[in-house]
């Protein structure tokens, strides 16, 4: 499996799964659990597919882990920056474990996966 | 020189005597002394080391310097794969791990994955712990 398609796959289903513990860290979110699994697995693939083409490029596990770190923590920004029901914000449920998710696909991908054979 | 050279057994010298050559030379490049003899004294020789080499690389040198040719690997190319798997963490074939030595080498040789995972758990956890508070 190529590093982009391991970075999509890993982004997905972790994306899926940091939205299902959305049940346990903030319950009074049940009703909307859908809406949040499915926005949190687009962003796991986003994150994934963009990290993975970046592993697939670059062989640094430090950068791969970084990069991963940044690009999940900018997208889990623009999910936290939009208010709940109440008006206000998850900042720190989402950004801290989105971020986390971010660093593990950056690891995967730098460790796993077929690279980029040169031309 | 292989037990069986020194004997002068032409009829069983081959490819594993070459493979104890390399046995004795990786013993002393750990222990900087030349290989004995017995099968104790290597086995005594490397664990007595300061820092210990790991159960498999032990393993390793002490099949390469088996005292009957058939207790060696087959030829220098099946005792350089086991370095490799040695070197990139798997299990080798001169050592048959018990369950606690595969979860050992598993969380060492999966360390970083386990601690980002652990972290992310963690992180919940504690999130979950201050919503019921």
């Amino acid at each position: 499996m190529n590093k982009p398609v391991l970075g999509l796959l890993l982004g997905a289903v972790l994306g899926a799964f940091d939205g299902l513990t959305a049940l346990v860290s903030a319950p009074e979110t049940a009703p909307q659990i859908m809406g949040i699994v499915i926005g949190s697995t687009c962003k796991g693939l986003i994150v994934g597919a963009l990290v993975g083409w970046y592993a697939s490029r670059v062989r640094s596990l430090g950068k791969g882990m970084i990069v991963g770190l940044v690009v999940s923590a900018f997208f889990a920004f623009l999910i936290a920056a939009m208010p709940n029901e109440q008006g206000g914000h998850y900042w720190l449920e989402i950004m801290i474990p989105g971020s986390i998710v971010g660093l593990i696909v950056g690891y995967a991908t730098q460790t796993f996966g077929r690279a980029r054979v040169p031309a | 020189m292989a037990p069986e050279q020194a004997r002068g057994d032409a009829s069983t010298a081959g490819p594993s005597a070459d493979v104890y050559s390399l046995g004795a030379l990786l013993y002393w490049l750990l222990t900087a002394t030349p290989a004995p003899a017995s099968a104790d004294a290597i086995t005594r020789g490397l664990a007595g080391l300061q820092p210990r080499p790991s159960r498999r690389l032990r393993a390793i040198v002490a099949r390469c310097l088996a005292d009957a040719p058939a207790g060696r690997y087959a030829d220098a190319g099946a005792l350089a794969e086991d370095l490799q798997r040695y070197r990139a963490g798997v299990a080798v074939h001169a050592h048959r791990e018990s369950v606690f030595e595969r979860a050992g080498r598993f969380a060492s040789r999966y360390r970083t994955f386990i601690l980002l995972v652990a972290a992310y758990l963690i992180m919940r956890a504690v999130f979950a712990w201050l919503q019921r508070r």
